[in-house]
């Protein structure tokens, strides 16, 4: 368009100057020339135009060739142009819908450009050989991790024959054999191998009489005829969908269960367990598919709905009664067995109904008559009526239920041949002190220091745990006694006994210790009247006495040990104790107190350490004389000592704390300073570098760490590295304790040498990671590896991998 | 103070990085109270007779022996490795594998306990008496008669006092008059195997590695004779020597001389290892640690001075006593340390924690004190030797023993593997019966009463193979798996002390410790660091046609490059040190530099 206006205006001004140039003449020809562009213009103005050209043929030829005629603007000769020119469309309707078919059919994509495809190839080819390799990954695992592998690994099997193997192969040869064979295969008693019945009894069997075979006949029809009706039956009470019939069912199905057992427990006690066990796990199944009472998704749907759905209200409440009654189970049989005994055996007390009576706070379940409030709460006003009919229902039941027990108690009361006691002999015998009067459970205890609460938690699990254990051992006993009624009661009065009595045991422990500490510290203290009573000629001064104080206790300690220990090497440990003792606390001098800071500055002053209480012995004077002991001679003997002070060198102290002082200093990281007086300044004489600049140039050394005699004031340990182990020593870690020196120091923390191990230790430690039998071809690993890796894996069941044992 | 306090492992681990338990502790405190509560934690993993028992073979005692926690306890290695803290792999596997190695290994020796079938016992008195007053002849018409004849008296009045040496195995004594006499004999069977008179004074005699020769301190030199007196070598090194100790698995011949110097010499190849000038005066009053080879030697300022080869300065120094130190004694097990003083006291420490266990007042100063291998202390005072029992943690008033000698006592010491106490005096030589003093069982492999010639020579050979093994670990690689064992063989051939004398150490498991460099040496990389020199570049120009490579154009590309580069290395190492500054500046610096002022943003750009 711009360029059609542009033209447009230039030819105008073209014009103009056209007209103010040339004569008149040359106005004749403008007018055509002008009205041409101006065609030209308009049709490049139309853009569907404008894209194409118009081609016209302007030329004639002499013959009419595709090469001479101008291009058409599609060129493309549509298949369906050509159809449409054949006419007649029914003939050639085949053709037409090979075409439209050819039409439809996909086209193959076209070929990848030759990078693109390698590119592929190489990640499908890569793909492949990861997969390959990772096949031999735990073999490879395996062989690394192996305690020892010893070439070639392949080893000749070894196992034993089994004798079907080895009679399978047997071919009779001797004619003793063969004769023997002959009997064997021509025996009729041989009963031929995947048959029940062998030739001689099956004739046996067929060998019957026609009045026998009639009456067998008959007999076969009858039961046949019992067979379906009663599976017929079966058909039809399986498609009862009454609930209440369900409910009768079960309970005649329980009562049976329990006829049953009352029988085995007579006959067959173990069968009996088995059967209670059996019964048991049912009510286990049953309780455990029952859904939450009202937080199941069901509930919330069916609580929704209630109110409207009449349906729905019976099912929830259907649903709550069964969850009371399989919760009501254990507490009303816990409830039986406690009565019976409370009839039975008066002595023995309320003791196993307390564990699970049916009130119990701490569990949920027990609660029904909170769970059936809590469910009202819930419910509303609707739920007050059917709780109420349910309460009711509940009464009834409860009644029914009690005539049961009376009345099974009657019969059980008649049956004579039932021992009478609950708890047997055998328990009695188990539990020594049974009799020991009931205790108040642990809950009941008052409560520990919270310092020893853990470990008193920790011993009531090991208590419980022992009980377990202890009942374990009680089943067999149990399992020899008649009486299997009582078993789960008696298990659980055991259990609770037993659990009392730890409570009871950990309880006396924890108190005579604490006895035993204060007796300790009032021997300590008694020690110390003692000593302080003994010493009086020389009054200590305080610092000694408090040094005394300290040596007393732990001489008291060191007796507790010893009186713990007891045995030779009585020394050792006690010098142990020490250490730990000063490991506890970093300074053992009798200077420190406890509340002294954990890091402090080095301890400097070696008198606190050295002034340790001395004892005098009694041990002989050059003279002869006894020294200990006498007074008299202890008075000479102080004044000896004190011209002995006179000469003492008081400055051996001081002069050894200095020499640990310029120890200290020396050992010291030293400040670099950078300054240089007239550098960047002005210099000269009396021109002092400002304290600014000072500090700027001077580099503080980050402060070492402890030495190791900071805490000793009486000990110089030199801090000087000793080059020449350096040397010898590791320097690098192994990258597999991931830079944890205390690691790699604990790994190499045990000899393996034989000068200071038994010799199979030795052997055990230094074994060969490799070893290989001389003169074997060892074969490169092939597939059958892998195979070998699986079955090891296999066969270990799946846990450790790699350890190749070798046969024994 | 609460003993019954029990540390975890990362309380003592930081305990020890604070260096308030000194560093030797950590493996010498392997039977302390606090493993043992460790250890009684994992009980069930430990205790063979957790295992399950195997009903059907009919062994009546199923499983491995049971053993006690003292037994353990005895021979533990201390903490074992958590293995759950290493990387899975292979490596785990075998570290796993490695454990329960050591700790079956630990229960076999702990079983091999068995076949000590020798015990040991004290002398005890009857009501009202006391064992210090039972004298000797008393106790020798007592016991057997083989006991009997150890209890004798060599009356030599002419060259004493006499210092006395036992062999290692106990076996052999040799005795030096200080007036010149050397005799060496078998004392069991009162063999005598040589007496020779040296002519000069005699300071100190000392055994070697075997009975075969032994070293005389003599008035000028020392001296080595065999056993039948024949002058084997005569050491001028070793100048005016006062006292010798003999390091047995090192082969080292130690003196320290009257003019403060201490010398250690290998007697394997007669070299002199290191000679240190102590500057702590005349030395005359030394003794060996038996368990780390380190001396120990007493001053006349109160010090027990500690020392080893590879360092020039003592290792330890303890202020024991106010008062001139006169003897010195460390335990076999290399944990209790006697040091008597002329004040009249004598002190025990622990050598673990330098602490003073106690102190005791004796009748007079202890010229000599003296370990058994069963803890008795034997003290010399005056013409007496008091033998005390329990003085480590008990505390006795009165000695166990007490004898009298003909003249003062010069030489203590008590008999390995024999309950037998040696005295040299001024009139001879005593040897007293010390019941309960020495081991009752004794390591063959390690020495042996009753050897033969063939095991002697066997064991000397085997002595110094083990010696020469092991040059400087260049070649462990510490990145394989199998490193642990030559590592581990390294370490434990010297676990007793080292076999190389540098590797003689207060701590005698630092050769199993990783070097870490310390804060000093960090410090000082840091510090060359700002004071780099740029390298000399040694640069030789191409040599080039047309003229161009003549002597002033080759000298000036030469110049050329060498400039280019030192200014490269110069801007680096300024770089660098910039960055050191920096750090050391710390990071609030830095930022203060940064914080921008409202102002700020009318300055200048370019500035």
């Amino acid at each position: 368009m711009d360029g059609g206006l542009e033209l447009d205006e230039t030819d105008a001004v073209g014009g103009v100057m056209f007209d103010d140039a040339s004569g008149d003449e040359e106005v004749d020809q403008a007018p055509a020339a002008s009205h041409d562009r101006l065609l030209q213009n308009i049709n490049r103005l139309d853009s569907k135009r404008a894209g194409r050209s118009i081609v016209q043929r302007s030329e004639a030829a002499p013959e009419i060739s595709e090469f001479h005629m101008a291009a058409a603007e599609d060129a493309g000769v549509n298949v369906h142009d050509l159809l449409t020119s054949l006419g007649d469309q029914a003939r050639h309707a085949g053709l037409r819908r090979e075409v439209n078919r050819a039409k439809h059919q996909r086209k193959l994509p076209a070929p990848l450009e030759k990078p693109q495809a390698l590119k592929v190839q190489r990640k499908a080819g890569y793909e492949k050989t990861t997969k390959e390799v990772t096949r031999w990954e735990n073999v490879v695992k395996q062989r690394r991790g192996a305690e020892h592998l010893s070439f070639p690994l392949e080893k000749p099997d070894i196992g034993l024959e089994t004798s079907a193997e080895r009679t399978a192969a047997f071919v009779p040869q001797t004619p003793l054999e063969q004769e023997i064979a002959a009997l064997l295969g021509g025996s009729t008693a041989v009963v031929p191998a995947g048959q029940i019945l062998s030739e001689a009894e099956r004739q046996a069997l067929a060998a019957m009489s026609l009045d026998e075979a009639l009456e067998r006949r008959k007999q076969l029809a009858k039961h046949r005829a019992l067979l379906t009706y009663q599976e017929a039956k079966h058909r039809r009470q399986n498609k009862i969908k009454s609930r209440k019939y369900r409910r009768v069912l079960k309970k005649e199905r329980l009562k049976q269960h329990l006829k049953e057992f009352e029988q085995l427990k007579i006959c067959d006690p173990e069968a009996a367990l088995a059967k209670l066990r059996e019964m048991e796990k049912q009510r286990v199944e049953e309780r455990m598919s029952q859904r939450h009472k009202n937080t199941g998704k069901w509930a919330r749907l069916q609580a929704i709905k209630r109110k409207y759905d009449p349906a729905a209200r019976e099912a929830l409440a259907e649903n709550l009664r069964i969850g009371r009654e399989k919760t009501q189970k254990t507490a009303q049989s816990a409830e039986d067995g406690s009565s019976d005994e409370e009839e039975e055996e008066g002595e023995e007390g309320p003791v196993a109904s307390a564990a699970v009576a049916p009130t119990d706070p701490s569990n949920p379940w027990m609660a029904a008559d909170s769970a059936a409030d809590s469910v009202a709460d819930t419910y509303g006003r609707y739920d007050k009526f059917w709780t109420e009919q349910e309460a009711a229902k509940r009464r009834l039941r409860e009644a029914e239920r009690r005539e049961e027990d009376a009345q099974e108690d009657r019969e059980e009361s008649e049956d004579e041949d039932r021992p009478a006691p609950r708890v047997t002999a055998a328990d009695i015998a188990a539990e020594p002190d049974s009799d020991a009067d009931p205790e108040p459970l642990e809950s009941e205890e008052p409560p520990r220091p919270a310092g020893k609460k853990g470990k008193a938690l920790k011993r009531k699990a090991d208590a419980q745990t022992e009980g377990k254990k202890k009942t374990k051992k009680l089943k067999k006993g149990a399992k020899k006694a008649q009486d299997i009624d009582g078993i789960f009661d008696t298990y659980e009065k055991v259990i609770t006994k037993k659990t009392k009595k730890a409570a009871k045991l950990s309880k006396d422990g924890d108190e005579p210790s604490a006895k035993k500490q204060k007796k300790q510290k009032k021997k300590g203290a008694a020690k110390k009247a003692k000593k302080s009573g003994s010493d009086e000629d020389e009054p200590p001064s305080g610092d000694e006495a408090e040094k005394m104080d300290v040596s007393a206790e732990r001489r008291a300690t060191m007796e507790e040990l010893e009186g713990l220990v007891g045995d030779k090497a009585a020394p050792q440990p006690s010098a142990e104790e020490l250490v730990a003792e000063t490991e506890a606390d970093p300074a053992p001098g009798p200077g420190s107190g406890p509340g002294a800071p954990a890091r402090s500055a080095p301890e400097l002053d070696p008198a606190k350490f050295m002034a340790v209480e001395t004892r005098r012995l009694r041990s002989l004077r050059p003279g002869g004389d006894d020294a200990g002991g006498d007074d008299a001679l202890d008075d000479a003997d102080d004044a000896r000592m004190t011209m002995a002070e006179a000469f003492a060198d008081d400055d051996v102290v001081a002069e050894f704390r200095e020499e640990k002082e310029s120890t200290i200093d020396a050992d010291k990281p030293k400040d670099i300073d950078l300054a240089l007086p007239g550098w960047g300044d002005w210099g000269g004489k009396n021109i002092q570098m400002s304290a600014k600049k000072r500090r700027r140039l001077l580099f503080k050394a980050p402060k070492g760490p402890q030495r190791k005699d900071h805490h000793l004031g009486h000990v110089i340990l030199s801090e000087k590295r000793n080059e020449a182990l350096r040397a010898h020593q590791p320097s690098e870690l192994p990258h597999y304790v991931s830079g944890s020196v205390a690691a790699f120091e604990a790994s190499i923390r045990a000899p393996i040498g034989r000068t200071w191990l038994p010799a199979r230790a030795h052997e055990q430690l230094t074994q060969p990671a490799v070893s290989i039998r001389a003169g074997t071809v060892i074969k490169p690993m092939d597939e059958s590896a892998l195979l070998a890796g699986r079955r090891a894996r296999g066969s270990s069941g799946g846990g450790r991998m790699g350890a190749r044992r070798r046969p024994k | 103070m609460e003993s019954a306090k029990v540390l975890t492992k990362k309380e003592r681990r930081q305990l020890r990085q604070q260096g308030r338990v000194p560093h030797k502790l950590k493996e010498l405190s392997k039977a302390t109270q606090v493993l043992k509560a460790d250890r009684k934690k994992d009980n069930r993993t430990r205790q063979p007779w957790n295992r399950p028992k195997n009903a059907d073979d009919g062994d009546p005692f199923p499983g491995p022996v049971p053993h006690s926690h003292s037994q353990l306890d005895k021979y533990d290695w201390g903490e074992g490795l958590d293995v759950s803290s290493l990387r899975p792999g292979p490596h785990q596997a075998h570290a796993r594998r490695r454990e329960r190695l050591t700790e079956q290994a630990l229960h076999e020796m702990a079983t091999g306990e068995m076949l000590l079938q020798e015990e040991d016992g004290f002398l005890e008195a009857d009501e009202g008496e006391d064992t210090a007053d039972i004298s000797q002849s008393e106790l020798r018409d007592a016991v057997d008669i083989t006991s009997a004849t150890k209890q004798f008296e060599l009356r030599l009045r002419q060259f004493g006092p006499y210092c006395a040496n036992y062999t290692r195995n106990g076996r052999q004594l040799v005795l030096g008059g200080s007036l010149g006499h050397v005799a060496a004999l078998d004392w069991v069977t009162k063999q005598l195997m040589c007496e020779v008179s040296v002519g000069e004074s005699v300071h100190d005699v000392k055994w070697l590695h075997n009975e075969n020769m032994f070293a005389v301190a003599q008035k000028e030199w020392v001296f080595v004779y065999d056993s039948q007196g024949t002058e084997l070598h005569c050491l001028k090194t070793l100048h005016r020597a006062l006292k010798l100790e003999f390091l047995p698995y090192h082969f080292l011949l130690t003196c320290c001389t009257e003019r403060g110097l201490l010398n250690w010499l290998d007697v394997s190849t007669g070299r002199i290892v290191t000679q240190t000038h102590t500057r702590m005066g005349r030395l005359g009053v030394m003794c060996q640690n038996p368990a780390n080879a380190v001396l120990c030697l007493g001053h006349t300022r109160g010090v027990v001075s500690m020392w080893t080869p590879s360092v020039p300065e003592p290792v330890a120094k303890i202020l024991c006593h106010p008062h001139p130190v006169q003897a010195v004694s460390v335990d076999h097990t290399g944990t209790y340390l006697a040091t008597g003083s002329v004040d009249r006291t004598v002190k025990v420490w622990d050598l673990r924690t330098y602490g003073c266990l106690q102190s005791y007042r004796l009748g007079a100063g202890a010229s000599h004190l003296q370990w058994s291998q069963k803890h008795l202390l034997a003290a010399a005072v005056g013409n007496t030797v008091e033998v005390y029992r329990d003085c480590i943690t008990g505390t006795p008033d009165r000695p166990y023993l007490r004898h009298k000698m003909a003249g003062s006592v010069s030489g203590l010491q008590f008999c390995p593997y024999e309950d037998v106490l040696g005295c040299g005096h001024r009139n001879g030589f005593t040897s007293m019966l010390v019941p309960g003093a020495g081991q009752a069982n004794f390591d063959a492999y390690e020495s042996n009463p009753y050897q033969t010639k063939k095991q002697r020579r066997e064991a000397e050979v085997k002595q110094l193979l083990e010696k020469r093994r092991l040059g400087p670990p260049i070649g462990i690689d510490t990145t394989g798996i199998r490193s642990h064992i030559a590592i581990s063989i390294h370490r434990r051939i010297g676990v007793r002390s080292s076999i190389q004398p540098e590797l003689i150490t207060l701590d005698p498991v630092a050769l199993g410790q990783v070097d870490t460099a310390t804060l000093q040496e960090k410090v000082q990389a840091k510090e060359k660091l700002l004071f780099v020199k740029t390298p000399k570049i040694d640069y030789t120009p191409r040599k080039k046609t047309k003229g161009r490579s003549k002597d002033g154009k080759m000298a000036a590309r030469k110049k050329g490059v060498r400039g280019l580069e030192q200014r490269k290395y110069i801007k680096e190492a300024k770089k660098a040190s910039k960055a050191l500054i920096e750090a050391e500046k710390g990071p609030a610096k830095a930022a203060t530099a940064t914080k921008k002022a409202v102002l700020d943003r009318f300055k200048k750009k370019s500035l």
